[in-house]
């Protein structure tokens, strides 16, 4: 049951919205991280 | 004379992931709403099954404690994977883009940056196995607020309740702990690696989720007793 409802879940629209949306706040994140080292580098 | 290669000490990967850096608003966010992150892909499928019909099909063939059980464990698992993938995105991009140099306690003694967080040794001597040990309680923390959303959708039929009812809970404990000044309480302060509170506890930790887990499994049992065999 377990496989089943994994199944279910993988082919759910929600988790992949979800995914994307948290993937891009992470990737944001390092954005402005990197943003700001290269601001240190180039004092 | 300052080289290049120290500029690079406030900014290695260790201390500018999204679990690390304390001014981040894109920190905050995560793990702000992280009751709702972990609880969208899954938690309200119970009741999504309970209004279609499909459940009824499900208990006709008498296969209701697998299908409890099963529900339990994929939704718990699901909601680990969905705040474990961008965490392990957000490093892996930040091992690409920032200096790899291992955090030193000389160095943060210096820019007064000492860390406030559960097991500072591991963090100096191997800051990678550190990363993965945060991530690992922020999946369990995930799991259990998921699994507080599925308790919930046994008592409730409205599946937007049902979505926000981790994240209500975990609003109204953070307010009453704010307000009895116990800072290192609130998940949304012990669930970051370096969130500035003084005393970050692993008992604390371990106690909310064990709490957390506990109710939201009596209340889980309870109601599929009550509500779904009665």
């Amino acid at each position: 049951m377990s496989k089943f409802f994994m199944r279910r879940a993988l082919s759910s629209k929600p988790l992949y919205v979800i995914l994307f949306v948290t993937i891009v706040i992470a990737f944001l994140h390092i954005f402005q991280e990197a943003t700001e080292f290269e601001n240190d580098l180039s004092i | 004379m300052i080289y290049p290669y120290n500029y690079g000490v406030l900014n290695t990967p260790y201390q500018s992931w999204i679990e690390f850096g304390l001014g981040s608003y894109y920190r905050y966010i995560l793990f702000l709403l992280l009751p709702i992150i972990a609880a969208i892909p899954m938690a309200d499928m119970y009741a999504k099954d309970r209004q279609t019909g499909y459940l009824k099909s499900i208990l006709s063939k008498g296969k209701m404690k697998e299908y409890f059980r099963g529900l339990f464990m994929s939704n718990f698992i699901i909601a680990a994977i969905v705040i474990a993938t961008p965490l392990l995105v957000n490093v892996y991009l930040a091992f690409m883009t920032l200096p790899d140099i291992k955090p030193d306690p000389i160095v943060d003694l210096h820019h007064k940056d000492i860390m406030s967080t559960v097991l500072p040794e591991l963090y100096y001597q191997f800051p990678i196995l550190h990363m993965m040990f945060y991530i690992l309680i922020a999946c369990l923390f995930a799991g259990m607020y998921a699994s507080i959303c599925l308790s919930v959708s046994l008592y409730v039929n409205n599946r937007f309740v049902i979505l926000v009812s981790a994240f209500v809970c975990n609003m109204g404990l953070s307010l009453l702990f704010e307000f009895m000044n116990k800072y290192e309480w609130i998940p949304v302060n012990f669930l970051t690696e370096h969130a500035g509170q003084p005393y970050p506890s692993l008992v604390v930790m371990v106690a909310i989720f064990a709490v957390g887990m506990i109710v939201s499994t009596m209340l889980y049992t309870i109601g599929v007793k009550k509500r779904v065999m009665y």
